[in-house]
Formats: structure tokens, sequence, C-alpha cells
């Protein structure tokens, strides 16, 4: 069974701007309270969290607190984008920690052991990055191996070419420029996180303003229908995994810099969290549903669990409890949100004339089992 | 037609089984050239993610060609469970004796009884197994590390003010002795405080914790680190929040670590942190090889032997008798 959600549906692919816009509608239309509960009900329960926050720790909400909590958010931000792009495509990574490390490890050896311009390593790092997520692609589309299997190799072979080369050790000493570029300040804030942000925009504008990021959701949502309509379903996917991976790739150098030395352990085990923080920022795992802006939230949503944690004292046992119950509260939403979407279509078609006849150029497709899809709603 | 390949196909992997016996047959030759059997001993390590026990296979492999015993060494990665299996498959395999660094303490325990009921003998490296069920064990006295660095911390602060203490993880054994030393070495100086936070041996968990704690408690005036991998994280966050005035600095916020690791002599030279403590890992992987030997020949061996540490300052860090020197050429 291929879930299906209105927004998930295979649109027409024109790159014109028209398409995101009319999906956005229709999606508001269907679901009113379930969009509310979505992108809106996340920063809802952040605000809610930093209020009870406030009260609970007076150093909270001073400047220096909030400014470390989204200093805390830059790496896991910049893994979580890339991540959103596999999973809109109802994929998964779980190599990007692996891919990090490896990132970390070649680039420091390319820059120590090889002795080359620093420019040269920082580029083996987004190089091998997007090797890795090359790779991840060619066996999801090309072999056809599960995501979480073929992610899973990868996140093993990685782990353990970065542990061999590297000998288990940290490869130091990190040039000047990496360490400078990822601590640079400007009036007291990090550059890193004005950094991320203008990255986040731009994944933001290519998932919802090209016609490659709708062909993303198109796949997501349903792929025998994509295809249908003519996107190239491999490529799409491939490149979902290529992004992955290079920022997999980017926040290897970061982590590189931040803890200034090239090592193994960089990124170790981060995969969940970011899965984690993704998921929570609304992209459904099913594929075909989520955005950045949702992700960018899901990331702060962790890091203020950390720094709460931290500020509170709370013993690390708890910490991994609290960060439970979010993932499952959000899970649950997900869920939640996904049933009254499938409720109110279901509902459409029973009252609502068959789309198919809408003189705007909607069109319905049939998939395998039989069931007509919406794909957008007169205007 | 058909059948020709397959035929190629059969030659290659009849070839490759004639090689590989032949490979075989002469390593078997060379165990036995020399008259008496060579001994076998599995080394199996918790984990070789880290620079400490890579270099404690090494000084088992250095001793092993040394005493010239034919040893095998085997990485958990940190895992207990794949370490029992380990077990199984070399005392199937018919080893001789088994050098054990456990992954835990306590769930090693049925792994250390299979040694025993296959009728081997085990000698524990590094981590201890609770009731002094190993035939003998050596451990570097972590105990002593956490006091040493306690009062080096102390001196440091002037007695006085709030302590940041990076533990390594729950229930580890290095970090119960270590974090035990350290509570019992700063009990002597009542003008200072003790804040307890767990950070899991990781650089990245350090970070954090550095930037959170000074913001929660800005009267803290000294860190003590578990190890120096964590210390990575905590010289990155303080200089996130303006407070990595090197060593000598009238603010500089005292830092002590544990290991005596590369990384962290090159800081103690840089003056970005003051101290650490020296634990020899070739000289531990080469005891417990030693111990592992003598239990084989039938000698008495001391059930338990800890190898010593001393304190590293800017003084004696270019000593070239310290691990974290020996290990980067």
């Amino acid at each position: 069974m291929q879930p299906q959600t209105a927004t998930g549906s295979a649109g027409p692919v024109s790159g014109k701007a028209g398409p995101g816009k009319s999906q956005e509608e229709s999606r508001s239309r269907l679901s009113g309270v379930g969009d509310f509960i979505g992108a809106q009900g996340l920063l809802v329960v952040v605000l809610l969290f930093g209020v009870l926050l406030t009260f609970l720790s007076p150093v909270f909400l001073t400047t220096v607190n909030l400014v470390n909590l989204l200093y805390q958010c830059t790496i896991l931000g910049v893994f979580a984008i890339g991540m959103t792009f596999v999973i809109l495509t109802g994929g998964i990574d779980v190599s990007v920690g692996s891919t990090a490390a490896l990132s970390s490890v070649l680039s420091m050896g390319v820059i120590v052991n090889m002795n080359m311009p620093p420019a040269v390593g920082l580029l083996t790092g987004l190089v091998v990055g997007a090797g890795v997520g090359a790779v991840n692609g060619l066996m999801v589309t090309k072999l056809g191996i599960s995501p979480l299997i073929a992610t899973l190799a990868t996140l093993s072979a990685g782990s353990g070419i970065a542990f061999a080369y590297s000998d288990g050790g940290n490869i130091t000493p990190v040039p000047k420029v990496l360490t400078d570029m990822v601590s640079a300040k400007i009036a007291g804030i990090p550059l890193l996180i004005p950094a991320v942000l203008v990255l986040a925009f731009l994944a933001h504008l290519v998932l919802t303003r090209t016609t490659y990021g709708r062909s993303i959701y198109a796949v997501g949502g349903n792929k025998e229908a994509a295809l249908l309509a003519g996107i190239r379903v491999d490529r799409v996917t491939m490149n979902a995994y290529i992004v992955a991976g290079l920022s997999a790739g980017m926040a290897g150098l970061l982590l590189t810099g931040r803890l200034a030395s090239g090592s193994p352990r960089a990124g170790d085990g981060i995969e969940l969290t970011v899965i984690a923080a993704v998921v929570i920022g609304g992209t459904s795992l099913f594929g075909g549903q989520g955005n950045i802006k949702g992700t960018l939230l899901g990331v702060l949503l962790i890091a203020m669990v950390s720094n709460a944690v931290n500020l509170l004292g709370i013993p690390s046992s708890y910490d991994r409890i609290v960060q439970g119950v979010v993932i499952f509260a959000a899970a649950a939403l997900d869920v939640y949100r996904y049933k009254y979407v499938q409720k109110n279509l279901s509902r459409k078609r029973k009252i609502g004339p068959p789309p198919s006849k809408d003189p705007n150029g909607t069109r319905t497709q049939h998939t395998g089992s039989g069931t007509p899809q919406t794909t957008g709603t007169p205007a | 037609m058909k059948t020709s390949p397959k035929l190629a196909v059969l030659a290659v992997i009849s070839a490759a089984a004639i090689a590989l016996s032949g490979c075989g047959a002469s390593s078997a030759a060379q165990g036995t050239s020399d008259g008496t059997k060579t001994k076998k001993i599995a080394v199996l390590l918790y984990s070789q993610s880290f620079e400490f026990m890579v270099a404690l296979g090494q000084g088992v492999k250095d001793k092993a060609k040394e005493l010239g015993v034919e040893v095998t060494v085997l990485d958990a990665k940190g895992d207990s469970s794949t370490q029992i299996s380990q077990i199984q498959d070399q005392l199937a395999q018919g080893v001789d004796g088994i050098v054990l660094s456990p992954n835990n303490s306590a769930e090693l325990v049925p792994g250390v009884q299979m040694i025993h009921d296959a009728g081997k003998t085990v000698t524990t490296v590094d981590s201890v197994i609770p009731g002094d069920i190993a035939d003998a064990a050596v451990a570097f006295d972590n105990e002593k590390a956490g006091k040493l660095g306690a009062e080096a911390l102390a001196k440091l602060m002037g007695n006085k003010g709030t302590v940041l203490e990076y533990q390594g993880a729950k229930g580890a054994y290095h970090a119960i002795l270590r974090g035990k030393g350290f509570t019992e070495g700063i009990k002597q100086y009542p003008g200072i405080k003790v804040i307890g936070r767990d950070a899991q041996w990781t650089a990245d968990n350090a970070l954090s914790l550095t930037v959170d704690n000074f913001t929660a408690d800005s009267s803290i005036n000294g860190l003590f680190s578990h190890n120096d991998e964590m210390v990575r994280g905590i010289v990155s966050g303080l200089s996130q929040i303006n407070k990595d005035a090197p060593v000598g600095a009238a603010n500089h916020i005292p830092l002590v670590g544990v290991d005596g690791t590369p990384l962290a002599l090159d800081r103690i030279r840089n003056g970005i942190q003051d101290a650490t403590m020296d634990q020899n890992p070739f000289e531990m992987g080469a005891l417990a090889l030693q111990a592992e030997v003598d239990l084989l020949d039938g000698k008495q061996v001391p059930k338990m032997q800890l190898t010593d540490t001393k304190l590293i300052t800017k003084e004696n860090v270019d000593d070239p008798t310290l691990w974290g020197n020996i290990f980067k050429d």
C-alpha cells in the first residue's frame, strides 16, 4: 500500500511557480486543522517549550544562551537539510554520520598526510560526501535495494574506511582557515548561524521553485504516478541521495573545524537524531510531504531538549527519555495528520464530482490499486 | 560452447583453492619449524576506535614478536555480544589462551566463564572483570589518575571555586574509578564545589555541556575531563563562549584531562590544556601478554597488576617515554 496524500500526488510538473502555490492552497483547504497541527503546530510546541524553559531556568532567555542554542543547531541543521530531500522521496539515509566521518578523515588526510592546500582538502570532503551519496543512490535506484539496507551498508563500510584510514586516531593539525571559518563571529554571533540559514533558504527554493524540487514531492507521493507523468524517478531519487551525501560531507567538514581534528568519530551515531529532527519537522517518512521550514523547527526542538537538559542539570539518561517522548509526540502527530488528510480525501471522493472533468486541466491518475488520485483542486 | 565458461570458472575456483590450501600449509609449517609448538593467543580488544586501544594492540604485537608467540588481535567495536562471540570463535579455533580487554566489566563475566569451561586461561587488560574471576589482570591505576587530576586542578584553581567534571559513560569501569579518585581527591579542598556531568566520552557532548553549563553557572573556574578525547569538544566550546584565554593569562580556565593522548600533549605544548595523566598502553599491552604467556608456562602470576600513572604538564611534556610522544612517530 503506497500511502498517498494530496500534496504528494504527481502534480503537473511545469517548472512554473504555479503548481507549488496551488498545492499549498489545496492542502490548506483540505485540512485546515491538520495543517495547523503540522508546521504551525510544531512552532507552537517550540514556543511553549521555550516558555516552559524560561520559567525553569533564569538563563534560558538570555542572548548568550539563545546564540548558543542556535550555534548548536547549525551542524545538525546541515545534516537535516540534506536528509529532508531523501525522506521526501520516500527513502531514508542512515549513512550520514559515517559519511561525515569519512569526509572529516579524508579531507584532513589530503591536507595533513599529502600536504595539499586546504582548499583541495575541503573540496575532497565535499566530493567524498557526494560520492557516498551517489553510491547510495545507485544501490537504491539501479539495484533496487531498500534504502534502509543500502545506506546501512554504506554506514558500515564508510565508518570502517574512516577508522582504517585514520587508525582510529585523530588527524591534526586542522588548517587555521577551517577552524577560523567555523568559529568566525560577527558582532558576537557565529557566522555559521546565518550561513546555515542561507543554505536552508536555498534548499527551500530548490524544493518549492524548481522542477526538480516538485519532482521530489511527486516521486515521494506516488512513484508510479510520477513515472506515468514522465518524471525520471531514478534520476530524481539519485540526486536526492547525492544532496544528502553532500550535506553530510559538508557537516563533516564543519565538525572537523569545530572539534579541531579529522576524526573517524565525527558524526558518530548522529543519523537517528537527524532523521528524528526531519520527522519531528513534519516530513512524512512515507515521502511526498514536508518542507525545510519544518525541518529547521525540528532541529531547533531537538537542540532545545539538549540545551534544557544541560541548563537544568538533568542526568543524561533522562535526557534520552525526554528526547524519546518528543520523538513519539512528533511521530504521533504525523500519523494523526496523515489520517486526517486521508479522511478528507475519501470524503471528498464521495461527495465531489470526478475531478477529471474539471476544465482547469486537473488530471486524474489511476494507480495500481485503482484509487483515483486528485492532483490539485479546481481554483 | 556453453560449458566452456563454466569450466573456466571451475578452473579458477580450483586454482584459488589450491593457492589457499598452499598458504595454510606454509603458515602451519612456520609454526612447527622451531620444534616446540608456538603458543597461539587471541587478543580481544573492545574497540580500536581509540588511539589508546590501537596503541595497546601495538604494545601486544611488539611483545609477541619478542616472545615468539602468535597473536590474533580482534576488535569488538564497542559491543559486548560481539566480544562474546569472538571468545567462542577463538576457543573453537583452539587458541591456547586469551588476553581480553572487556567492553563492559559485568557483561563479560559469562565470557570469562566460557574460557574457563574450555579449560583455558584469560588475562584481562585495561578493564577488570568483577569478582576476580580472571586468571590475571593488568589495569591502569585509574583511581590514582583521578586523584592526581583533582590535586593538580585544585592547585591551578587556587583551592577554591567550582569544577565542571566531564564524566565518561555511566557505569563504565574507567569512568567509575576516575570519578571516584577525583571525588576523593577534591574532598581535601573544601573550597571547591563539583558539578558532575555525563559526557559519555564524546567530544561533541563535551562541547554542548561546556557552552550550556557556563551559561547556567558563571562561577565555574576549573574543568576536569575523564579522558583527553572529550577535551577537543571542551576547547571548542570555550572558544565559542570567549573563555579560551591561554594558560598563564589571568582569565584562563584550568583544564585537566586523563590519558596523555598525542593531541593532549600538543595542547599542553600550545598552552591550551594545563595537564593530563599518562597511562602507557604499550606497557600495559606488553604486561598483559607477558602475564598470559607466564600463565601458559605454569608460572605464578599476580592476580592484579596496576600500571602507574604520572602527571604531565608543560614541564615534562616533551619526555620521549610518554606514550603520546611515541605513538606520534
